[in-house]
């Protein structure tokens, strides 16, 4: 194991969120706010640990990335993440330890699951929540390939242990560039959303926080209240849209820019992803006006609209507390949170394109019981699905489920409801924020104690990190050699 | 004319005899010592052992002579080097074997796009072509287009229950356009036949004429009435890859079979709407399980013709409506379907007369050799110095082994009469027994060609 590498992965990730907590100072110092020089002495204490490390660590910048290495060099990276993107809070004096680190893990792995009570905060400790989210949403591995000059042989494996999707896509011959074009889109897209919000009259504070919430799918927002506070049918639009867009692949998008693709309605995973998404819509509302008779037409459609695509896309923002709806459209909600958006999104979830494999795969259960040496390749959009793919879709869905219920186990012996234990469970596995009951909608994870905190810290992270890399460090296989 | 042919294997061996039986000088050259002794010993060709991509020896053995050169290697890269060699020391015209699709660069012409092979022989996708031509015609046994695809000649097998039979040909109704060419006799004796003359069981039938027309007459003839709807396959190698790929472009609903995993994997990867199976097809409760009996088509396509023939058989007698066998050995084509098996195809003679009509091309613009060479279907553009031009067939005496199966002139397909002018510029296709052959091609040529 390459131990330098993995410091010097890590002392890069905490360089740039020493960055970001900096320019969180900066904001703090445009309006004048008392936790300004928190913020600085929190920026400073990145940069006093982040560039020793690299000093020490930089002459393995160019090392050969294992396949050992690259996970765990992901892992760390990310737990480091946690640990400094945390010091602001305890700084500034809004958290102890535990809520702080919470909070920053939420933000990091764009749950937008908070700990937060009091919305009376300076503007720079919230415009660093929601900056976490932005940091996190596109991959602070990514990131940082994106920014080296160069890295060595292997760094795919960083990329895929930080984003898996079922096919990892180099969309250039150099990952960099790949890197580099994702961000752009990335950054390209917030540019825009953060325009237009404000062009609808937000202001820049909360263009940019609500930016970061929604193309992170991330769910911060400064505003007690959430996205319901705004009480403005195009800021809703505007975000809704744009939290669509977050939930696609961004490899698509790249594909589409560059000329490579047409129509983005070809690609299966994107056509199912939003035709799913729209029949919910449809149906939440349905259920919406037959349920309670005084919901009227309109209104059932922009409460659905929003509700069914901030949490199928995993953002988490809120403009109805979707706690009071009926039975049918609150489960489906919680369904909509596992399935997730697209490879390659910055979505949470188990995603649709495994969905897709996952339904393939069990068509031919059928056809095997008829024809039983009959040949049947899974094909998504004509390619064929690789049979250890297959294979590695049917063993995350197996741990993913795995995972849900030991969580809730472990939650429910934190004295909380069944339905409590098990939608905080799904909505931070998930990196959606927002569950049922306790931890509503209209409500956060405050009242929950220490141990349970814990427990849906190490989800938020198995679920960013989609289980692999997470989990990898702790299995025997890793050991052995 | 001199002839170059590299690869002196089935088909290298196979068209060597027929050039150098109809009198054309023909070298061969092969890398292994039993090809060049074989062709050395039983015919009359120069044969050469060595490397017959190589310019030095392609030099040696042209002597700046050579019509043509023929590259029927097993290896597609050597029969493209070979021909491109070959251009380089002088021989104008060159032929090549190709089978990986892959160097095609358009499939209609057939064109590889370098330079150097002037056409491309395809066995694979050629026998494919013929499986699909067969499947679209009901009960044909076997089907030559010609004119561009203004003439179609098909041969069918009469049913014994057909009202045809007994019945003498001129009071048979048929469509507008259609013809009854010749006869194969259940002896083997083919007949042409008069106005007079009844079909019997077991007769065997070339239609000729517009498409249309000779598809209904066929489907009159064999009682068969439909296109097939759903077909099995067995064998999934090159020539089975290549028929699946074209019936399922047809939209016919496909079984296939494949005993290799690795190459059932291939198949069902590249196969959309075919149900692939990893399995040899030749269990009668697996082929009954997987619907041969409600099958209009079962084709055979393993590498082993004894499999094949066999399986075909098998099919049949479940109740395949037709079965086609790809049979590599011509000796056994004869047999096969004799004893009941529908088509037999054979990618070697096929190659073999694909490469035959480019070496007859500027006399005769097509032709194919019949079953058991029992006749021949050419195609002559008649010239203004042709005989036969301006004048009636009863003026020229037209021989007695042979008969106009369809006359095209522009647009338009008839059926001549003794009194019909032929004319300058029309496209006649003669069925001819052997016999006649040369008479047909001297009254077609041009006066001063020979």
């Amino acid at each position: 194991m390459n131990l330098r590498f993995v410091g010097y992965l890590s002392a890069l990730v905490i360089l740039a969120i020493g960055a970001g907590v900096l320019v969180s100072g900066g904001v703090s110092a445009i309006y004048g706010d008392a936790d300004m020089v928190r913020l600085f002495l929190s920026g400073a204490v990145c940069l006093l640990v982040g560039l020793p490390l690299w000093a020490v660590s930089r002459s393995a910048a160019r090392a050969y990335i294992g396949f050992r290495e690259g996970f765990v060099a992901v892992l760390a990276a990310w737990v480091a993440a946690a640990v400094f993107g945390a010091i602001p809070y305890v700084m500034v004096g809004v958290f102890g330890p535990i809520d702080a680190l919470f909070e920053s893990i939420s933000g990091f792995t764009t749950t937008g699951a908070s700990v937060l009570t009091d919305f009376q905060q300076p503007h720079g400790i919230m415009f660093w929540r929601s900056l976490s989210h932005w940091y996190g949403g596109m991959g602070i591995v990514v990131l940082v390939i994106a920014l080296l000059p160069s890295i060595g042989g292997g760094a795919i494996r960083l990329f895929a242990a930080e984003s898996p999707g079922p096919t990892a896509e180099r969309l250039t011959p150099r990952l960099r560039d790949t890197a580099k074009h994702l961000w752009l889109i990335y950054v390209g897209l917030s540019a825009l959303e953060t325009l237009i919000l404000m062009a609808l009259g937000t202001g820049p504070f909360l263009a940019l926080t609500h930016t970061f919430g929604t193309m992170a799918t991330g769910g911060f927002s400064p505003l007690a209240g959430s996205v319901a506070e705004f009480k403005s049918w195009p800021v809703e639009l505007t975000i809704t849209v744009f939290a669509v867009l977050a939930g696609g692949n961004f490899a698509l998008y790249f594909a589409f820019l560059s000329g490579r693709k047409r129509n983005l309605l070809r690609d299966p995973e994107f056509r199912l992803y939003l035709s799913i998404m729209a029949v919910s819509v449809v149906v939440v509302a349905v259920s919406l006006m037959l349920a309670r008779s005084h919901f009227s037409l309109g209104h059932a459609f922009r409460e659905s609209l929003f509700q069914v695509v901030s949490l199928q896309t995993t953002t988490g923002y809120v403009t109805a507390d979707f706690d009071q709806w009926n039975s049918f459209a609150k489960t489906l909600l919680v369904m909509l949170m596992f399935l997730g958006g697209c490879a390659g999104s910055t979505a949470g979830g188990f995603k649709v394109i495994r969905l897709l494999v996952l339904s393939k795969n069990a068509g031919r259960i059928f056809a095997h019981a008829v024809h039983p040496k009959a040949v049947l390749p899974v094909r998504i959009g004509g390619r064929i699905v690789p049979e250890h793919v297959r294979a590695s879709v049917l063993g995350l869905f197996f741990l993913w489920v795995t995972t849900f219920v030991v969580g809730t186990l472990l939650l429910s012996a934190t004295n909380v409801s069944m339905v409590t234990a098990a939608s905080a469970v799904a909505a931070t596995l998930n990196n959606v924020g927002p569950g049922l009951e306790l931890v509503g909608a209209t409500l956060n994870y405050a009242p929950i104690d220490v141990f349970g905190k814990l427990v849906l810290m190490a989800l938020m992270l198995l679920g960013r990190l989609e289980l692999l890399a997470a989990m990898l460090p702790f299995t025997r296989v890793f050991w052995s050699r | 004319m001199y002839a170059v042919i590299v690869g002196a294997g089935e088909v290298g061996f196979h068209i060597a005899t027929i050039l150098s039986q109809e009198g054309h000088e023909v070298a061969v050259i092969d890398r292994r010592r039993e090809s060049t002794e074989r062709a050395s010993q039983e015919l009359d060709v120069l044969a050469v052992l060595g490397n017959g991509a190589s310019r030095r020896v392609l030099e040696q053995v042209s002597m700046g002579r050579a019509d043509l050169l023929v590259a029927v290697t097993d290896s597609d890269e050597v029969n493209m080097i070979a021909c491109m060699a070959a251009k380089q020391v002088g021989v104008p015209q060159t032929i090549a074997r190709v089978r990986n699709p892959d160097y095609i660069e358009d499939k209609r012409t057939l064109s590889t796009g370098f330079m150097g092979v002037d056409h491309v022989i395809q066995p694979e996708a050629a026998v494919a072509d013929e499986v699909v031509k067969l499947a679209g015609i009901p009960g044909a046994l076997d089907v030559e287009t010609f004119a561009h695809g203004q003439v179609l000649v098909v041969e069918v097998q009469a049913a014994p229950s057909s009202p045809s039979l007994h019945t003498p040909l001129r009071g048979l109704k048929l469509p507008p356009g259609v013809l009854v060419a010749a006869v194969l006799k259940v002896g083997g004796e083919v007949v042409i036949p008069r106005g007079e003359s009844a079909l019997e069981p077991g007769d065997r039938v070339f239609l000729s004429g517009v498409p249309g027309g000779v598809v209904a007459a066929a489907a009159t003839l064999t009682g068969q009435k439909e296109t097939p709807k759903r077909a099995i396959l067995l064998g999934c190698g090159e020539i089975g890859m290549a028929v699946a790929r074209s019936l399922e472009e047809k939209r016919v609903k496909l079984t296939v079979f494949e005993k290799d995993a690795q190459r059932a994997a291939e198949a069902a990867a590249a196969l959309r709407r075919s149900l692939v199976l990893a399995d040899e097809g030749i269990d009668e409760n697996v082929l009954a399980a997987e619907g041969v009996a409600d099958s209009d088509l079962f084709i055979a396509a393993t590498g082993d013709d004894r499999l094949n023939i066999l399986t075909s058989l098998l099919a049949r007698q479940m109740g395949a409506r037709r079965t086609i066998a790809i049979v590599e050995r011509t000796e056994f084509s004869r047999v096969v379907e004799s004893v009941g098996v529908d088509v037999a195809i054979s990618p070697r003679r096929m190659t073999a007369s694909a490469i035959l009509r480019f070496v007859r091309s500027g006399r005769v613009l097509s032709a194919a050799v019949l079953d058991k060479a029992a006749g021949e279907l050419l195609e002559f553009e008649v010239g203004p110095t042709s005989p036969i031009c301006d004048r009636s067939l009863a003026d020229v005496d037209f021989p007695s082994g042979a008969i106009i199966g369809a006359l095209v002139s522009g647009s338009e397909v008839h059926i001549p009469s003794g009194r019909s002018l032929v004319k300058e510029g029309d496209l006649a296709v003669v069925f001819t027994l052997p016999r006649s052959v040369r008479e047909v091609e001297r009254l077609f040529s041009p006066r001063t060609a020979r």
